[in-house]
């Protein structure tokens, strides 16, 4: 369980993907200009990992050596369509708004990478944890930055076609924001921040041992 | 040599066999209500393009949307519909097209009343910048903007063509103007010679 707990922690830390492992950054700053398609871009990427993470550990007694990326390939492929059916039936307003970056998540590197660095050489116990701890990574930095981006740069903030927050109209909000440059300024400082906490954290473990 | 691709085959076929069935389960279960979000999302730009129609028919004569398409030039062209009021006489026309914008295609519904004037203009799938080409045609759940509207009206596609695009929005502008103009020369070119709209 502490091992299980180790491995969880650090897709969220010290190998968060998005801003130490610095993967899936295409997508992430792509989306982020919606809360709302952040949050389900998040967990599209949660559940393709997780299922996919459990299915190349479940099967990797059996996969030669030398098929085992077109098997990667086929399995992750296979639950990205998923959820592309999926949320083309039952959410198509946040299916229309990301497009085209669900199908994507086929090459999103993180999957990719997570299959071949850690499920393919781990348990299923632990490609679970390494799963959920590497997709909330990366479902709490894009959600983040959407929701930064969307309420300073359109003035309010959105969900399920709710407005949670809006500003007053003496707010006149910078279009950067939106737009790319927007975006890799915003990483640059969550980036930033986030090596901030890891040598914090880092120090604090080092006491402890 | 044949143990060598058995080795290397059987795994790989029995993996792509299971995520084949995974697939086929999905697709038939999400199948239907796919289709059904289609219509209703098209339903409603259709409906935000002609305001006095109360539901819509697709044109189907091939031969009728070959001439469309031809007229249409290099704008592709989705779909046609007749608009038909609440007693099912026709209204009018709304015409789905998709011209390049400055991020690739967008969706441009026009709505065209009996007499070939344009009574809305809807823009649906888009992939234009917030902010830049979004002046031009609007963001999702906003109101129209003042360029979408200044199509109402317009009669022909040489006016249509006259009309001022918005600064800052040069690219997205002009992928309106098109998808406007495309159906409008569809509409001179063959919708105008078809049945007054009446429901066959």
């Amino acid at each position: 369980m502490k091992e299980w707990l180790r491995v969880f922690g650090n897709g969220l830390s010290f190998e968060n993907p998005l801003t130490v492992l610095m993967i899936g950054l295409c997508s992430t700053l792509a989306v982020s200009t919606k809360f709302e398609g952040s949050l389900f871009m998040g967990i599209a990427v949660i559940f393709v990992l997780v299922l996919s993470n459990v299915l190349i550990s479940a099967v990797r007694k059996f996969t030669p050596d030398e098929v085992r990326i077109p098997i990667f390939i086929v399995i992750i492929a296979s639950f990205v369509t998923i959820v592309d059916l999926s949320m083309k039936a039952f959410v198509p307003a946040v299916y229309s708004f990301l497009g085209v970056w669900i199908p994507l998540i086929v090459v999103n590197c993180i999957v990719l990478g997570r299959a071949e660095a850690f499920a393919y050489t781990n348990t299923v116990w632990l490609s679970v944890a390494d799963g959920i701890g590497m997709g909330l990574g990366y479902t709490i930095i894009i959600a983040g930055l959407g929701a930064f981006r969307e309420l300073f740069g359109s003035g309010q903030l959105q969900f399920l076609g709710a407005t949670l927050v809006k500003f007053p109209a003496w707010y006149a909000p910078p279009n950067i924001l939106l737009l790319f440059p927007g975006a890799f300024i915003l990483f640059g400082l969550i980036i930033a921040g986030s090596h901030a906490m890891n040598r914090k954290l880092a120090a604090r473990k080092q006491v402890a041992a | 040599m044949l143990k060598l691709y058995l080795r290397l085959g059987i795994p790989t076929l029995v993996i792509c066999a299971v995520a084949a069935a995974g697939l086929a389960g999905t697709y038939a279960i999400t199948k239907d209500r796919i289709a059904a979000q289609k219509v209703v999302e098209q339903n409603k730009a259709l409906s935000a393009a002609s305001p006095d129609a109360k539901s819509f028919e697709q044109i189907k004569d091939e031969a009728a949307m070959a001439q469309v398409a031809k007229a249409a030039g290099e704008t592709p062209i989705l779909g046609v519909f007749r608009a038909l009021d609440a007693s099912g006489q026709g209204a009018g026309w709304g015409v789905i097209t998709t011209p390049r914008g400055y991020g690739g295609p967008m969706e441009v519904v026009v709505g065209l009343d009996r007499n070939g004037k344009v009574t809305g203009v809807k823009i649906g799938f888009n992939k234009e910048t917030p902010g830049l080409g979004t002046k031009a045609i609007g963001s999702a759940g906003a109101p129209p903007t003042p360029y979408l509207l200044s199509f109402n009206g317009v009669d022909s596609a040489e006016k249509a063509g006259k009309l001022d695009g918005v600064t800052g929005a040069t690219k997205s502008s002009r992928g309106v103007k098109r998808g406007v103009q495309a159906a409008l020369n569809a509409y001179e070119a063959v919708l105008k010679g078809l049945e007054g709209g009446v429901s066959k």
